[in-house]
């Protein structure tokens, strides 16, 4: 659709954009009051009506939490966080308590503005195939499609109606990928975590679409920490997609999601992620603290887990979506774009564990960094004794706009057998003045050349995304990258 | 918080109260207060060096006989030599040359006010506050302005003890501006006892100095070394270090170059052979300050049995270092299911207009090449073998002093086949009979 446009339309599109999803939507709320104890944590359980061993599993996490520090390890510095100054929970009040599926217009709205119909009538006129679930602050406000699905007997609904309508399913596999006490914000979001998405695909089914979430931070003061659980039962597959964007505030807001994929025998999952949390300004004020744990369990033998991530948003990024290869010839895949620019820094990276025969796992990860932001990639490959036969290819490139960046690797490399290969390779070096001069040379402008260059690089990445995705992607790396020549 | 074991604190104490320069008195009272409070900081070493740390050690080895009679059996290689018998008295070997300085640290104070201690910072590592707390004695080494020393330096570390002794050695050396050294310093034990071996090198390397650095590793199975090398360089220096570690039980390498000046050239090679249960951690460190810099590290591995090695790996680039080229590599071989290899190799890079690559690797040898090998006649030991040596020749050729090269391809040819790895003369315990035969048989 993007064809159409004239080069001259997207140039002006693009040097206009700013963050445009930087506004906030005008909406009564529903929120909890500030700071965290085990009485918030009883009312949030309370408001969402949650059974007894939920509460249990939160307050537990919560006592871990209390006895846990703030990592400091990352290449990322922020501003302590007063984590009692915080509002846990904040979900738009329903006008007048009719039935589940009316959505309170100025939501439909809201989420239009995002490009995200949640009218399903509209979008097949699109006929456009992903299933959305759209979550507003603290709470999912709609799931679309969930009819369609049922019918593939796949379930896909907000964490909060899986709570309700499937417990067994969620008690079984809640957090079994990531346990609680993980880490120190992998806890505070098991005590406090409010909403998410739930998915489920059967044995041997292909979800026929797109799966999405979509998070919005809308309300101040609030952190995000939602919490999203995929299970892709035997010889299932489906690709899930997930985007954010947050209002343009000058205070930090964190966000502390979890994301556990469980990947049984012979199943496929594709996770993609376009993170657009608001950055902050041009002076590095405000911005979302993004503080993610995310991790997948090929927990049967040909289980195949791929993650795929563009980063451009966020103030502050720490996040390692992860592969455990626990299933015989498992295979482990992370793809990442991760763009840096102003005052951003981001740490990020992915882990892959081998544990299983014959495993597989395959990194590239493309750093860009620009104006005075930090990008960092940590990553862990670890090859276990029974892990015979594995093999790992990494491959993390940064490349440098402007002399004020940084741009680091930090790979861990531990074999532990000798029939496995690990491989790494790293580069770090800016655009060639040569290929800049070629650009010029023929007429395009040194912002377009730098563009064409930054998409040509990272287009290993890109290409993974599904398409609607990519495209989007790709002119986030052209705004993210604005200014940053001249 | 790990505690070193209640004689080697006795000793710090008693070595502060000797009579001794006030530089070093002050410097010995800081380090024992850093171990104090922070406790033994551990960087980079892995936990067995722990084990060696809690061993009860004899510390104040006195017993200096200097007639140790040490004699380096390479051919057509006649350096300057000089030993220093554990830790404290050095004995010259005749050939000295007046045109460079070597002195125990000891009796430098004055000279060394400046220097001592600019480099590291005790801190960071316990290694480096046990020495600064309890060093003895050591090598100090300078060549004055536009001096080329023709022949290479060799530095003689000798320990020789009837019971299990640490030793702390603490070097210090400065090559003028214009000057040029080759310098080769080697640990050598002459007793059966069991050593901790803690060296500590400052090199301080002045505009347009050349420095080539071999430091050989070849001690007993139960012995353990740690050995720091900290080097500061200005403009268009260039320093060349090789590191091999052949034998021992424990073996960490902790390199810290800054590269101060502009236009200053580094380069780090090493090796490392590690079987039966021993353990070699390699830590590098490269900070580029200056623009126009070029580092390079190439660092090689054979782990054999249910040896470990852990290689870290740092480049800094600071802001300012425009131009900065700056690689490094490590590869890793694994010979047994038992064995292990971890690599950290980290970039940090601060400055626009560089070119940085790391790589790292883990595997085993290339099947397709013994396949080949073994199908034109070549047994499957030897081709092993062959294939083994080929992998280190790449660090083993940089090597540019013909007998040095000689020996040490020749000695790591020895070790791959499991036979005794030490120069000829050495009567190490290490030279476990039964090994070598394990690949002996076919040749």
């Amino acid at each position: 659709m993007n064809n159409e446009k004239s080069d001259n339309q997207i140039v002006s599109e693009i040097a206009n954009a700013e963050y445009k999803y930087g506004f906030v939507t005008d909406i009564e709320a529903d929120v909890v009051p500030k700071g965290l104890n085990e009485d918030i944590i009883r009312m949030i359980s309370a408001k969402k009506e949650e059974p007894e061993w939920l509460l249990e599993f939160r307050l537990n996490a919560y006592r871990k939490w209390l006895t846990m520090k703030e990592p400091h390890w990352g290449h990322v510095d922020y501003e302590p966080i007063d984590y009692q100054d915080i509002i846990y929970y904040s979900a738009p009040k329903k006008k007048k308590q009719t039935n589940f599926d009316e959505v309170d217009p100025e939501l439909l709205s809201t989420f239009n503005k995002l490009g995200i119909p949640l009218d399903e009538q509209k979008r097949l006129v699109n006929s456009s195939d992903v299933a959305y679930d759209a979550v507003f602050d603290s709470v999912s406000v709609k799931t679309t499609f969930q009819d369609t699905l049922g019918k593939y007997g796949i379930i896909f609904c907000s964490f909060s109606e899986a709570v309700k309508n499937h417990p067994d399913l969620v008690r079984q596999y809640l957090s079994t990928a990531v346990p609680p006490d993980d880490n120190f914000f992998a806890a505070l979001n098991s005590a406090v975590f409010s909403d998410g998405s739930f998915c489920y695909i059967p044995k041997g089914v292909t979800c026929p679409i797109e799966l999405s979430t979509y998070f919005r931070i809308n309300a101040a003061q609030t952190g995000q920490f939602e919490r999203t659980l995929i299970i892709a039962d035997v010889g299932a597959s489906v690709r899930y997609m997930e985007g954010c964007t947050a209002p343009q505030r000058d205070e930090n807001q964190l966000h502390a999601a979890i994301v556990e994929i469980i990947v049984m025998k012979d199943a496929e999952v594709k996770y993609s992620t376009v993170q657009n949390w608001y950055p902050g300004d041009k002076e590095g004020k405000g911005g979302i603290y993004n503080f993610v744990t995310k991790r997948g369990v090929c927990k049967g033998d040909n289980a195949k887990l791929s993650w795929v991530q563009v980063e451009t948003g966020s103030a502050r990024t720490w996040k390692y979506p992860s592969c455990i290869l626990q299933g015989d010839n498992s295979v482990g895949e992370f793809y990442s774009v991760a763009v840096t620019n102003n005052y951003q820094q981001a740490d990020t990276g992915t882990k892959m564990i081998h544990i299983g025969k014959n495993t597989k796992s395959t990194i590239i990860s493309k750093g860009i960094s620009a104006g005075y932001s930090d990008n960092s990639y940590r990553g862990r490959v670890f090859m276990a004794k029974g892990a015979t036969n594995s093999r790992n290819y990494s491959q993390c490139d940064s490349l440098l706009l402007g002399d004020k960046c940084g741009a680091h690797t930090y790979p861990n490399i531990q074999a532990e057998n000798d029939s496995s290969v690990i491989e790494h390779e790293a580069t770090t070096s800016r655009i060639s003045e040569e290929q800049l001069f070629y650009c010029q040379q023929r007429g395009i402008s040194i912002e377009k050349a730098i563009g064409l260059i930054v998409n040509g690089y990272a287009n290993e990445v890109l290409n993974r995304l599904p398409m609607e995705f990519a495209v989007e992607a790709k002119k986030l790396l052209a705004v993210s990258l604005e200014g940053t020549v001249g | 918080m790990f505690e070193i074991n209640k004689n080697i604190t006795g000793f710090i104490e008693d070595m502060t109260y000797r009579e001794q320069p006030y530089l070093f008195r002050m410097k010995r009272m800081e380090a024992a207060n850093s171990l104090r409070q922070n406790g033994f900081v551990f960087q980079n070493q892995s936990p067995v060096s722990v084990k060696f740390l809690k061993k009860k050690f004899a510390l104040d080895v006195e017993n200096a006989n200097t007639d140790i009679g040490f004699n380096c059996t390479l051919e057509n290689f006649s350096p300057l030599v000089y030993c220093l018998v554990n830790g404290r008295n050095i004995v010259d070997y005749g050939k000295s040359d007046n045109k460079i300085i070597v002195e125990n640290i000891m009796n430098v104070a004055d000279k060394v006010n400046e220097l001592f201690g600019s480099l590291c910072d005790i801190d960071e590592n316990g290694f480096y506050a046990l020495n600064t707390a309890a060093f003895t004695g050591g090598f100090y080494i300078e060549v004055p302005d536009d001096t080329v020393m023709e022949l290479p330096l060799q530095l003689v570390s000798v320990f020789n003890s009837d019971c299990d002794s640490m030793f702390n050695v603490r070097n210090l050396i400065v090559l003028g501006k214009n000057s040029q050294l080759k310098l080769i310093q080697c640990d050598d034990t002459f007793s059966d006892h069991d050593f901790f071996v803690n060296n500590l090198t400052e090199i301080f390397v002045r505009e347009d100095a050349h420095l080539d650095y071999y430091k050989l590793h070849n001690i007993s199975n139960d012995s353990a070394a740690v050995n720091s090398v900290f080097i500061e360089q200005e403009s268009h220096s260039v320093v060349k270090t090789f590191n091999m570690e052949l034998n021992a039980g424990y073996l960490s390498g902790n390199q810290n170059v800054v590269l101060g000046g502009d236009f200053a050239e580094t380069y780090a090679y090493g090796i490392y052979l590690a079987d039966r249960e021993q353990e070699m951690d390699n830590y590098v460190n490269v900070e580029h300050i200056g623009t126009d810099c070029v580092s390079q590290q190439i660092f090689k591995g054979i782990i054999d049995d249910s040896a470990r090695s852990m290689f870290t790996g740092k480049i800094i680039v600071h802001r300012d270092s425009q131009r900065t080229e700056a690689s490094q590599v490590d590869k890793n071989i694994l010979l047994t299911s038992k064995a292990k290899a971890y690599a950290k190799p980290y970039l940090e890079i601060y400055a626009d207009d560089v070119k940085c690559s790391h790589g790292a690797t883990v595997g085993q040898l290339d099947e397709e090449a013994l396949f080949y090998m073994q199908q034109r006649g070549i047994s499957y030991e030897n081709a092993r073998k062959l294939l083994l040596n080929a992998f280190v020749a790449e660090v083993i050729d940089k090597i540019n002093i013909e007998p040095i090269k000689m020996r040490v391809s020749d000695m790591v040819k020895k070790r791959l086949m499991g036979e005794l790895t030490v120069c000829d003369n050495c009567v190490l315990r290490c030279s476990n009979a039964k090994r070598q035969t394990k690949y002996f048989d076919n040749i």
